[in-house]
């Protein structure tokens, strides 16, 4: 079983520049995926900061995941800077529409995570809805969203599991294995990071078990970080392979 | 039947590479097959490792055998520490014309330097301007400040002989201003080496062009199979003459009569 752990469905302008169907909707999605080889996709609404509130977005992954429910899984995207408002629509869709987690990007809402005041009752409600949190890290703005302030926010809500985006790639990766080891309800996924040996760093120092493939498709093919696991890291056995591309976010998702 | 043709490769030894399970050294032998394997004709291969020891010595010589044994399939950059000074020239003269190699290879972290450090790059770069061989610049990553496609352009504008690999798109951190760069330089092109993102590939095709762009792997720190499969499927806006031209063509126009 193939799992993506971070990829986007929805409307984006640059998907029809590269000639791409846009809005890319549930059925291109697992078109996408039949092609591929991926099994389930955890996506969420593309475009940061965008109108709206990704609510365009987010309505289409709710009818993508009433059409394949058993293939893709829906990121509630979420501007802390609204509030009440923000818990509310964070409600619904996990309450009414299904959504499985919730995914967090400071340039969302021009935000760091280490604003406690702000990010906290989103935590809260993140934890009394029972859904998985991921957070965007590193990249160009990754002094304000580093995998450390991820294991800051975990180590106060440890019954919520954690997702440590893009394992702080690229900048803060260094944090990712020390973010990891200090709050044990975190766990790292890998989009944009198509190189082993940070990979096999984090898994050699945290396991397997930690570690979920994630493709940031279609703005990346989604195929690449399976082919990259499964057969350009030969130091992991049958068994790890097995976690990290299928079996960790299963277990995160809870859908054995 | 398209050739494809890698502008980005690593030949030579890196305790790195064991870690994910490869040798500690690749040779010509592992890049013929691993190239083989996924269907790749040719590649241009620089010493791994940033600002390694002995100045790169032993694995230029790994690549210039490698190059002496498969002239058709491995293609070679000399990698040199720019502070060395006279040595540094020396050295690559040496590399270039005694032993076959085709380009030279900068990367900032080498040897702890700026782009815009003209006094420090400008000696090297006029031995390159009269080797007539074409020089990559590592652009982007966590460093990218010290290296930018800018920069690069700037250097381009003052060598108009040369032609300039712009490497890695400026990807991450600088890839926004790889266009513009590219324009205000005609002698610049770039490559494709860790880029996984389509839409930066696609913006820079409809700003410069396709025949401005290189397929890269950076192989092995990316697996050499990730990269042909963005331009052969991945790339649906692309024309069939602009996908030959990036994964190929432009890479035996780039080193001529080698290829």
């Amino acid at each position: 079983m193939i799992c993506d752990a971070h990829a986007y469905l929805g409307n984006s302008p640059g998907w029809a520049q590269m000639g791409l169907p846009v809005p890319l909707d549930g059925h291109a999605w697992v078109e996408m995926m039949d092609r591929s080889g991926v099994d389930r996709a955890l996506v969420a609404p593309p475009g940061v900061g965008a109108q709206q509130d990704f609510k365009p977005d987010m309505d289409r992954i709710a009818q993508a995941m009433r059409d394949y429910p058993e293939r893709l899984f829906g990121f509630c995207r979420v501007k802390p800077r609204r509030g009440q408002t923000a818990i509310d629509e964070l409600r619904m869709r996990v309450e009414e529409q299904g959504f499985r987690a919730i995914k967090m990007n400071t340039l969302d809402d021009d935000y760091r995570l280490d604003d406690r005041a702000l990010i906290d009752p989103v935590m809260q409600a993140a934890n009394e809805f029972g859904i998985v949190v991921f957070f965007h890290t590193g990249d160009a703005h990754g002094e304000t969203c580093q995998p450390s302030m991820v294991a800051d926010i975990a180590v106060d809500f440890p019954s919520t599991t954690f997702i440590i985006g893009h394992c702080g790639y690229v900048g803060y990766q260094h944090q990712t294995a020390p973010s990891l080891k200090r709050a044990p309800n975190t766990v790292a996924e890998t989009a944009g990071l198509l190189t082993p040996a940070i990979i096999q760093g984090i898994v050699d120092e945290v396991g397997a078990q930690r570690v979920l493939i994630g493709s940031n498709g279609p703005n990346t093919p989604i195929e690449l970080p399976a082919l990259m696991v499964n057969k350009y890291m030969n130091k992991l056995n049958p068994e790890e392979k097995a976690l990290i591309t299928g079996g960790n976010f299963e277990r995160i998702l809870r859908l054995d | 039947m398209t050739k494809i043709y890698d502008a980005h490769g690593y030949l030579g030894a890196n305790p790195e590479f064991t870690s994910y399970g490869l040798p500690e050294i690749l040779d010509g032998d592992w890049w013929i097959n691993t190239m083989d394997a996924c269907g790749v004709t040719g590649a241009l291969v620089a010493p791994p490792g940033a600002g390694a020891n002995q100045d790169f010595r032993p694995d230029l010589e790994r690549i210039a055998r490698a190059v002496k044994e498969h002239p058709d399939r491995l293609f070679g950059y000399a990698r040199i520490k720019p502070r060395k000074g006279p040595k540094a020239i020396d050295d690559l003269r040496y590399w270039i014309e005694e032993r076959g190699l085709h380009a030279l290879k900068m990367n900032t972290l080498d040897d702890d330097y700026r782009f815009d450090d003209r006094r420090l790059l400008d000696p090297i770069l006029q031995t390159v301007d009269s080797l007539r061989v074409p020089t990559l610049f590592h652009t982007g990553d966590t460093h990218a400040q010290t290296c930018t496609p800018n920069m690069v352009a700037d250097i381009a504008a003052d060598f108009p002989n040369s032609t300039f690999i712009i490497g890695h798109m400026g990807y991450p951190n600088s890839d926004q201003e790889l266009a513009d760069a590219m324009l205000r330089a005609p002698n610049t092109v770039t490559e494709s080496a860790s880029v996984f993102r389509r839409i930066v590939v696609q913006r820079t095709v409809e700003a410069v062009g396709a025949q401005r762009i290189l397929m890269g792997s950076n192989s092995p720190y990316s697996p050499l199979e990730l990269a042909p499969p963005m331009f052969q499927h991945h790339m649906p806006a692309l024309s069939q003459t602009e996908r030959d031209a990036i994964l190929g063509s432009n890479f035996i126009h780039l080193l001529g009569a080698s290829t």
